[in-house]
């Protein structure tokens, strides 16, 4: 007996010693239990033994010492740090469009290169009956981009005084299984990540750095039929709380602006060493709700307007079919889109008159009512997940002025705006599995070269060389 | 210098007096609305220089008041947190368990009730909200209602951990102050559930149902056999000292743990 007691207390006394961590101490109930069972300790001394193990993993871990609410089942942070070097030429188009053809540029070699920076850091935190809630700050207040600047123009040498962090994400999030019906179901509420399938570089419908505020819903049934499963999402988002705006006069319409995403994807998809092969079909469509009326000073500017609301009823069919070659995952993707309202949205963008309800066509506008498609397609090589993973994209994106809104289109392309045009290729490389670099250049040029001011560069060139950490 | 001796013992006498001690015991409901009381009075029928102040408000309560200091005795009815453990080291306290007596928590239901036995996963269902009728269990059709405790309770901790694999109560359970409210709301109620000490399963209204086919009782808790049993606690800081190291003396002591089972616990030994 008395070897055996000793053998069980040398185990759990190796084993503290061994293992001074949170995880064993707050593990180490089935042992002692085990051998208050076999009576090699009584209750009172495995009491002890609990307590002076909690005290040991309160004095000296790092876990121990942090005190969250009872409320709180799982608290994560997470965040990725990109330090990042891009180059720029980008040439716009002129002010104006006086002639059929093509317009002067003002400033031909419009280069430079800018050394950014890009931190994302927040928590996410599980409460009970499967609820969660989170945060996350980000560098740089466009909703476009994450980006700050080192050196930036008019600063001091090192100041601080451009770097800020902003609140890049704040949701509510209710995510269960089996409930309503579904295998799974997701609601959120406020500011966060989209759930809808976007395959692209940087996402093609939808810019990654976009945090949409409003609403959304998912509702996942798995193997509906054979091994296909089918995903069911919307989005409710805000764009204006009011459909105040430029152009507008009082009284103001107190309807706000809306931006609606409904997608169905079916997949049948296996995940194989990490990476996701099969195939993902997701139709639907992203639409704006705005004011009834419309201003061509609504219209016009489209790169960097707010309140350009209507017009937009854009229906998508993203598509994305991955395999296997030479032990890595291929992924062949596409999406092909089609505004509905991209007559009338295209009019407007071509409209000289700031004023007048209905558009007034300069002679080198063609015929702008024809502009209503996007598309991109493209091959994608290589995981991302382990070290030494290569990852080559290469995609061709073309999106037409009328097709769609530069509200929510990636800004690295094309400076984010429509009739626009090119290429994108993409390398990635992993060091570990959390740091990491990517090569990515992006060329585009315009679809119509003689349209109007702001829609679209005449050309742009962008290179990003980016030095990444997630943790 | 004749008069030395009797100054001598009014000095002594006096410091008698002074040293008198007041024994703050405060927490647990299940601890300190019956046996504690108990306990005490019999203690202080020995040490009659000794009073109690004895405050039974969840166990919660109990160890906070160890950490802060104003008491000297906390009595829980579950094992401290490792935040609170660290609570008090931060402020240079070590909280020291000594288990007083064993419970066993016993699953009541209305006298009337026509269920007579459950599982374990059964209960969780009910308790977790997975089960909101009766019929689901295999008892008449009625919609089921859940009396806890409430949140400062040990008990309400001990039962989470116990029989809910720590998941959250159904948002519909009521939350009750002590052991005796519960058993009130459940005797009025003939669809009415919920959990009390083993001190408690003998009053008129109710019915203790076995679980798994085990019951509470002395034999089963001590066996270990009783799925919901537990150990209850003295908390005080680091080894006790003087009054107090007295009374959990007295506690552990064959005369105290008679009252220990007298009350309706199951001694230590």
């Amino acid at each position: 007996m008395a070897t055996t007691r000793t053998k069980w207390l040398a185990l759990l006394g190796s084993a503290l010693i061994g293992a001074a961590s949170a995880a064993f101490a707050q593990d180490s109930g089935p042992l002692i239990d085990l051998l208050v069972k076999k009576g090699l300790v009584n209750d009172q001394e495995a009491e002890n033994l609990r307590a002076e193990l909690v005290k040991d993993f309160a004095a000296n871990t790092s876990a121990g010492k942090l005190d969250l609410s009872s409320r709180v089942q799982r608290f994560t942070l997470a965040g990725d740090v990109r330090v990042r070097y891009q180059y720029d030429n980008e040439t716009q188009n002129t002010t104006t469009a006086t002639s059929v053809t093509e317009p002067v540029q003002t400033n031909p070699n419009n280069d430079r290169s800018r050394y950014r920076y890009r931190f994302r850091f927040g928590p996410t935190v599980a409460l009970t009956n499967n609820w969660i809630t989170g945060l996350r700050l980000e560098t740089a207040n466009s909703s476009t981009s994450t980006n700050d600047d080192f050196g930036a123009p008019g600063s001091t040498n090192f100041a601080k005084d451009a770097n800020t962090a902003y609140i890049g994400q704040v949701w509510i999030q209710y995510a269960a299984t089996n409930k309503l019906g579904a295998d799974r179901v997701d609601f959120r509420i406020g500011k966060y990540a989209h759930p809808f399938f976007n395959p692209g570089v940087n996402g093609f419908w939808i810019d990654t750095d976009i945090n949409p505020e409003g609403l959304s819903e998912e509702f996942v049934f798995n193997n509906i039929f054979s091994k296909w499963s089918l995903a069911v999402r919307g989005g409710q988002y805000l764009l204006a709380n009011n459909a105040r705006a430029a152009g507008r006069v009082a009284p103001f319409l107190n309807t706000p602006s809306m931006l609606y995403i409904a997608q169905a994807e079916l997949s049948n998809t296996h995940i194989f060493e990490s990476n996701v092969y099969g195939i993902r079909i997701a139709p639907g469509f992203v639409a704006f709700s705005g004011q009834e009326n419309n201003s061509m000073t609504l219209n016009q500017a489209d790169t960097s307007t707010t309140s350009n609301y209507d017009n937009l009823f854009t229906l998508l069919m993203p598509v994305e079919y991955t395999f296997k070659v030479l032990n890595q995952p291929l992924a062949v993707y596409g999406t092909y889109g089609l505004n509905l309202h991209g007559a009338k949205r295209s009019d407007f963008l071509y409209s000289t008159s700031a004023t007048s309800e209905s558009p007034v066509f300069t002679s080198a506008a063609g015929d702008p009512s024809a502009y209503n498609q996007m598309f991109n397609f493209g091959l994608r090589f290589g995981g991302s997940r382990n070290p030494g993973d290569l990852q080559v994209t290469a995609e061709y994106r073309f999106i037409e002025p009328g097709a769609y809104s530069a509200i929510l289109l990636d800004s690295d392309y094309n400076g984010g705006r429509t009739n626009g045009a090119g290429a994108i290729l993409s390398v990635a490389y992993n060091w570990t599995d959390a740091v990491f670099s990517t090569v990515t250049f992006f060329h585009a040029e315009n679809i119509d070269k003689n349209s109007i001011g702001a829609v679209g560069y005449h050309k742009a060139d962008v290179l990003q060389i980016d030095f990444s950490a997630k943790f | 210098m004749k008069q030395l001796p009797f100054l001598l013992a009014a000095v002594l006498a006096t410091a008698g007096f002074v040293r008198a001690e007041k024994l703050v015991i405060k927490g647990s409901d299940t601890l300190g609305a019956k046996l504690v009381p108990q306990l005490a009075e019999e203690y202080k029928a020995k040490n009659p220089s000794t009073s109690f102040e004895i405050a039974a408000e969840g166990s919660t309560t109990g160890i906070t008041a160890i950490i802060d200091g104003t008491a000297q005795i906390g009595m829980s009815s579950r094992r401290a947190k490792s935040t609170e453990m660290s609570g008090g080291q931060a402020k240079g306290v070590s909280l020291k368990p000594t288990i007083v007596a064993y419970d066993g928590m016993a699953v009541i239901v209305n006298a009337k009730s026509s269920v007579t036995a459950l599982t374990k996963r059964q209960v969780k269902q009910i308790f977790t909200g997975g089960a909101t009728d009766w019929s689901a269990v295999g008892g008449s059709p009625g919609k089921i209602s859940v009396y806890t405790r409430n949140t400062s309770s040990g008990t309400y901790s001990d039962w989470k951990e116990l029989a809910m694999d720590k998941l959250d109560y159904a948002p519909s359970s009521q939350k009750m102050a002590g052991n005796e409210q519960i058993l009130s709301e459940v005797a009025k109620n003939p669809n009415g559930i919920g959990y009390v000490g083993l001190a408690y399963i003998h009053a008129e209204g109710i019915k203790v149902i076995p679980i798994d086919g085990e019951s509470p009782s002395k034999d089963s808790v001590i066996a270990k056999k009783y799925p919901y049993a537990r150990p209850t606690f003295y908390y005080t800081n680091g080894e006790p000292s003087g009054e107090a190291a007295k009374f959990v003396d007295f506690t552990l002591s064959d005369e105290g743990q008679k009252i220990v089972e007298k009350v309706g616990f199951v001694p230590v030994r």
